[in-house]
């Protein structure tokens, strides 16, 4: 009896490391490659040979530094996501707050919009924003690449949903000793509230890592340059090395990687929170 | 186009595993023992406590793919740039085309409204078809 279950254990734990080296597998080949020299990355595609990286160096990482600014356009991507991120987390979080814990005109309204317009693709309003932008005199600055995405639905709707747990009595204690709304915000929910906050942080920067379409459009030159265009430019720049590109690409899954190991808990339940309520 | 597809699958893959793990992970188990004593085996209860069970969690997850595959711009412009004779050219791609490249402004942001519209009524089309609570 026992003997069956192990082998069931040791043969489902092998199908499912199987599964998971398949899913992983292009990832490990972009570093490996990475890794190599031009020569072999193309060498032995036939074989498992090619996840193996010999003659490992950092070669392509240099000339990755030294052929692009690299550093400044890390450095820009990083500062247009914080910056986001930060005032996504404040406008966004206030925004949840009034519509959880106060009744007000139109509440219901507001509350309908900001969830229908969840599933809205950013897409396909992007023709009349980037007109807007363009009338404002914004392209190819901070302004177009951040002001757009400060408010979200999906953070709106993620934070009413936390802000719906706090208990009312806490906001009447709050409010008995003195504070103002404005107050009991800042130092009685924002503190209690880490969680969604760690949430929507991380599936922030996630998403806004990865924006390639929108920087597409408004930023031009090398100045606001983001890290996902400035890989871009190593598939049109001649010569066409595949060893520095791999090596942008690593550079650029950094982050993301470090993210992911710090905040996974948060990612995982941010991400599940949102199928099961529907 | 299969590229283009295989590769999207794989991309969502991960993110899709793990809404379903959280919605396993909220059917109870008394569902399956009471499965198992009215005599159903592993498949039969798969088919008729899990399933059911993930309704939910199938129609967000049908619903986000769906759009998230109207949407799709980056993996056409940086693979294929429209493709092998307009085969991998999609929407998105086609509005940026229009707008941005070929300066129809007008024209991209008609082609823009309908797609607003087309992904509205897809989204509300598949609320209807997989019925959840």
């Amino acid at each position: 009896m026992t003997k069956k279950k192990t082998f069931g254990n040791v043969a489902f734990y092998l199908g499912n490391t199987l599964i998971a080296l398949i899913f992983v597998s292009p990832l490990i080949w972009m570093i490996s490659s990475s890794l190599k020299p031009e020569a072999q990355i193309f060498k032995g595609l036939n074989s498992l040979s090619t996840f193996i990286p010999t003659g490992a160096s950092l070669n392509n990482y240099a000339e990755v530094f030294q052929r692009i600014n690299m550093w400044k356009f890390i450095g820009n991507s990083l500062f247009y996501v914080l910056v986001i991120i930060l005032l996504d987390l404040l406008v966004n979080s206030i925004c949840g707050y009034a519509l959880a814990k106060f009744d007000f005109k139109g509440k219901n309204l507001l509350l309908t919009l900001v969830i229908s317009l969840m599933v809205f693709p950013a897409e396909a309003i992007m023709l009349p924003m980037y007109r807007e932008m363009a009338d404002l005199g914004w392209i190819n600055s901070w302004a177009s690449l951040i002001v757009p995405f400060a408010a979200k639905c999906f953070s709106i709707y993620m934070f009413r949903q936390f802000f719906l747990d706090i208990p009312d009595e806490l906001l009447e204690a709050a409010s008995i000793d003195g504070c103002g709304p404005v107050k009991t915000f800042f130092q009685v929910v924002m503190p209690i509230s880490g969680t969604v906050y760690a949430t929507i942080f991380i599936l922030d920067f996630v998403a806004h890592w990865n924006d390639f379409m929108w920087p597409l459009l408004v930023v031009t030159g090398e100045e606001k340059r983001t890290i996902q265009l400035a890989i871009q430019t190593f598939f049109g720049s001649k010569p066409i090395n595949y060893g520095p590109i791999m090596a942008s690409l690593t550079i650029s899954a950094i982050p993301m990687l470090l993210m992911f190991i710090f905040l996974q808990k948060y990612y995982v339940e941010g991400i599940a929170s949102t199928g099961i309520k529907g | 186009m299969n590229s283009i597809i295989f590769m999207s699958a794989w991309q969502g893959a991960g993110y899709q595993m793990m809404i379903f793990l959280a919605g396993l992970q909220g059917i109870s188990a008394e569902q399956y023992e009471a499965a198992s004593i009215d005599g159903a085996g592993k498949i039969a209860s798969f088919f008729y406590v899990t399933l059911p069970g993930l309704k939910n969690v199938i129609q967000y997850v049908v619903m986000i793919t769906v759009i998230q595959a109207m949407k799709l711009f980056t993996q056409p412009y940086v693979m294929t740039k429209g493709g092998p004779q307009n085969s991998t050219r999609t929407l998105v791609y086609y509005i940026y085309e229009q707008g941005f490249q070929k300066r129809n402004f007008g024209y991209a942001c008609a082609v823009a409204a309908v797609f607003f519209v087309i992904v509205i009524s897809l989204s509300l089309g598949m609320k209807k078809i997989i019925k959840a609570d």
